[in-house]
């Protein structure tokens, strides 16, 4: 079996969230080869944009979203906050998610006459994210400096909803409009079960931390979508709610660009696309019998992606979370990841507990044990750490979450493994699961 | 259980006293007096909100410490019949990890409650709870408290928790919402929890009902 070379991933620009750059990427390991995902499964969708091209297409899409929204509720006069998520940034380096914040700008201001625009970013945990991000794409320049980060801790506002008051962070939505920019990125699919994914941000970037520990500690995950479901049907939010965009993508790529006034009828086509363009990926993940995983990309150990999935699917594995008739656990213990390798990530040290964890630099190993996780091996290079985790995990599967979408970068055992699974993954899938998942959402069986 | 390895400390030429440290700490560990923030080491988990909230004026820095301060409650301290009975009147699993970020569970917490944790901040000085981000765990803390008769009140001048934004629960949804929302599959849950569990949350009990 021949495989194609180790395809290069987006770059690791220095970030305050980081630690030192690494000196190699895992990709330029030599045993490094790659799988691309539309050869594993020619359905998903092609791309219109990956990391290092023109975001032009993007923007072209952006545009023809927004072409048949309805902005009479945008008044010339209005304070408007476009509100957007740090993981966004997170997708193939950022461009695309950043093309379509500016075009959505343009276009306001050009078919409304509203100037008085702000651009809210909610942080995933620093403020330092929206310091370093925005700049970075222009988009303090862009929203001409109108710009602001809010996070969970931030002071918020009451929001009285069918089943309680919840709340959300007050300087999000303190304009007289609000313009919900999201993406589609199916992370965290353990919680959102994609019963509403394009409703989270109501219960995640834009809320208080009591409203994010309800979400997670009062509703079992089949029934959790209810709150921001709430939240979204408030009079608070209705009264200055315009229109919600999202960034759609498959494993592949960006695929192109959502908008709707209505946010639930958006969701509903998201989750179209998701299922269609994710659901083999997350089951073959799901398949896989054992395997290291390196994380080498520009966000937190669950956000890295490879082959356009988040690692936290492979680690709340092997469970099938899409089904919603299953009670699969909300905890990520997938005995399948055998050792975790960190070359790089922003610092964050917890919900590994159990795997052992080498880090290819010593300053990784001492944030893991400032939090008390004790299977800590720190090692001095990327090729040490490589060579202790082959020994302890007892295999040379390896998979690289480095942020690549289109290919996964991995090691010839598991590209072996992959390919081999795959036909087998796609016809379970269009046969049996993905009529199931459809079904069980309420959703209907159309060609694509 | 929390390893507290750095906590934070005030440049006093920096500070101006506008007390947005002190209105976002957990755990009440800074305080502003005389326009300017001090702080109570002690009580310091080093979860860094402080230094989110000063970000303008770069007061607040991080202070790493020689050795990590461990943050612990001790479970046998009190008998497992009163933790189990705490966390089941609070509809938790006594070994649920309520705090990924800490690993602590609600037996940890409950134990701090029983031996006099009144408050959030104590809990989270008792256990190691809320140590780090809050957006997890900050209802268990706030349901045991509950549950033990500590009721916690807002506090309108700051923003440490919103004790009002926590009544929410798949145990109290109305019949007429979860018939008009049936993706979520309220109904279907809320029976689940009649027979004492809730699978992928590991959590509700229904012992109080029951006895």
């Amino acid at each position: 079996m021949t495989f194609d070379p180790a395809v290069t991933p987006p770059h690791l620009p220095e970030s305050t969230s980081g630690f030192h750059l690494p000196s190699m990427r895992a990709s330029e390991l030599h045993d490094m080869v790659s799988v691309d995902v539309r050869e594993l499964f020619p359905d998903i969708e092609p791309p219109i944009h990956n990391y290092g091209q023109d975001p032009t297409s993007v923007r072209e899409a952006a545009e023809r979203a927004l072409a048949g929204i309805d902005m009479s509720k945008i008044k010339p006069e209005h304070s408007l906050n476009i509100l957007c998520s740090e993981h966004g940034f997170g997708m193939m380096g950022g461009a695309a998610y950043a093309e379509m914040l500016k075009t959505v700008r343009d276009i306001v201001v050009e078919r409304t006459g509203c100037r008085r625009i702000q651009l809210g970013f909610a942080c995933g945990l620093s403020k330092s994210e929206g310091i370093e991000t925005l700049p970075e794409h222009g988009l303090d320049d862009h929203y001409e400096g109108k710009v602001f980060q809010f996070g969970p801790y931030d002071k918020g506002v009451a929001i009285d909803t069918e089943i309680g008051r919840l709340y959300s962070i007050g300087k999000a939505f303190k304009a007289d409009r609000i313009i919900h920019c999201h993406y589609d990125d199916p992370r965290e699919v353990h919680f959102h079960r994609l019963n509403g994914r394009a409703l989270k941000a109501f219960t995640m970037s834009y809320a208080r931390l009591e409203t994010r520990s309800v979400y997670h500690l009062q509703f079992p995950t089949q029934s959790a979508n209810l709150v921001p479901r709430m939240i979204y049907e408030s009079k608070f939010i209705q009264d200055k709610w315009a229109f919600g965009m999202s960034l759609l993508s498959s494993p592949a790529g960006v695929t192109g660009v959502e908008a709707d006034n209505d946010l639930i009828a958006m969701d509903k086509r998201i989750t179209v696309a998701t299922l269609r363009n994710y659901g083999k990926m997350f089951k073959l993940f799901e398949e896989l019998e054992g395997c290291i995983v390196v994380i080498d990309g520009h966000r937190w150990l669950h956000y890295c992606h490879a082959g356009g999935i988040t690692s936290c699917h492979l680690f709340f594995g092997p469970h099938d979370h899409l089904d919603l008739d299953a009670e699969p656990p909300a905890t990520g213990s997938n005995p399948a990841v055998k050792a975790l390798v960190i070359n790089y990530m922003w610092k964050q040290a917890f919900a590994m507990q159990g795997v052992p964890t080498i880090s290819a630099k010593p300053s990784v190993a001492k944030l893991f044990r400032r939090r008390a996780v004790t299977d800590i091996y720190p090692e001095e290079t990327l090729h040490d750490a490589m060579e202790k985790a082959y020994e302890v995990a007892g295999t040379r599967k390896v998979m690289v979450f480095d942020g690549t979408y289109g290919a996964i970068n991995c090691t010839a055992d598991l590209a072996a493994e992959l390919k081999e699974k795959a036909p087998h993954v796609a016809t379970q899938v269009d046969e049996e699961l993905l009529p199931k998942w459809m079904r069980q959402r309420g959703l209907e069986m159309t060609k694509p | 259980m929390l390893f507290v390895g750095s906590v934070v400390a005030v440049d006093g030429a920096k500070c101006i006293g506008c007390k947005a440290c002190d209105r976002v700490c957990p755990t009440e560990a800074i305080v502003t007096v005389d326009k300017l923030a001090r702080v109570d080491e002690p009580a310091c988990t080093g979860c860094n909100k402080c230094i989110e909230a000063c970000m303008d004026h770069g007061a607040i820095s991080r202070k790493f410490l020689e050795e990590p301060v461990l943050l612990r409650s001790d479970i046998k301290a009190v008998s497992a019949e009163e933790i189990d009975a705490l966390c089941g009147k609070a509809r938790l699993f006594p070994t649920q990890v309520v705090c990924p970020c800490t690993g602590t569970k609600a037996r940890e917490v409950a134990s701090a409650v029983l031996q006099g944790a009144g408050t959030p901040g104590e809990c989270s000085v008792g256990s190691g709870v809320r140590g780090v981000c809050s957006m997890w765990c900050t209802s268990a803390v706030l349901r045991l408290l509950r549950a033990a008769g500590h009721e916690v009140e807002p506090t309108p001048k700051n923003w440490r928790i919103y004790p009002d934004g926590l009544e929410p629960g798949i145990w109290n949804v109305a019949e007429d919402i979860a018939e008009r929302y049936p993706e979520y599959r309220i109904k279907e849950s809320q029976e689940t929890l009649s027979t004492g569990r809730l699978p992928n949350m590991g959590f509700p009990d229904i012992r109080e009902e029951q006895e």
